[in-house]
């Protein structure tokens, strides 16, 4: 079942500073500016399904699965197209909004990459 | 000229920071809500306690930018929204129960952020 398909649009300036801590911030191109900076941005389609522990996310590419779902994360990427990945191989989600993930290559993303979520 | 009221916002149960005391100005009159599915009924109750207007975030950007917010009331999960309004000089509330984390903590100040909020944390002073 793919419960997201999208690509990415935009990489905004401040995104780095996430990033190097293995972070991926998602938002969607309907957010505010502000947002959009730190954020890697995809062009918002319908989420249909929730992200659970074993969930497979294709990013860039590289396979991450989920370890961990904290419990306003479904939420916002709904109402928001708002998600954060945190490449942690975490089995407990430190902060309420996180998506903890395993990973065997870091993703290098790109504009015009796509993010998959099964 | 409007009159505008200033109230104080707690933090709530689990929650970190503050209080805050909000007043809006002329220049500062927006309660910027940028939460799901509109206006969040704390931006709401801000707004008409404090006679200030509350503007949906995610529709647009308010006349002004930043200088403009009075607030803004956030749904963060603990990462991003939580620094991004503090870093920008806008008094942040976070409907959430979260702390200071994530690459912005550094902007993030008792001063200017409170989180854990419900209507029950917003009184008139």
């Amino acid at each position: 079942m793919v419960v997201y398909s999208s690509k990415i649009v935009k990489i905004g300036d401040q995104a780095h500073l996430f990033l190097e801590e293995g972070i991926v911030v998602f938002f969607g191109d309907n957010a505010p500016e502000e947002l959009q900076d730190v954020a890697v941005v995809h062009e918002l389609q319908e989420v249909d399904g929730e992200i659970v522990v074993g969930t497979k996310i294709n990013l860039s590419g590289e396979e991450l699965i989920v370890t961990a779902v904290g419990p306003v994360a479904n939420e916002n990427f709904v109402n928001l197209g708002h998600l954060v990945l945190k490449l942690d191989s975490a089995t407990e989600a430190a902060l309420p909004g996180d998506v903890s993930c395993s990973y065997t290559n870091v993703p290098e993303i790109k504009i015009d990459d796509r993010i998959e979520i099964n | 000229m409007a009159e505008y009221k200033k109230v104080k916002i707690e933090r709530g149960r689990g929650g970190w920071g503050g209080p805050l005391e909000v007043k809006p100005t002329d220049e500062r009159k927006y309660v910027v809500c940028i939460t799901g599915g509109g206006i969040h009924p704390v931006a709401q109750k801000i707004a008409d306690m404090t006679g200030a207007e509350a503007f949906d975030g995610f529709k647009s950007s308010p006349e002004g930018g930043f200088k403009a917010m009075a607030c803004a009331v956030i749904d963060c999960g603990g990462t991003a929204r939580i620094g991004v309004y503090p870093m920008k000089g806008v008094p942040t509330i976070d409907i959430h129960d979260t702390s200071p984390a994530g690459p912005l903590a550094q902007f993030i100040r008792e001063e200017n952020f409170v989180s854990g909020v419900s209507e029950d944390q917003i009184t008139e002073i």
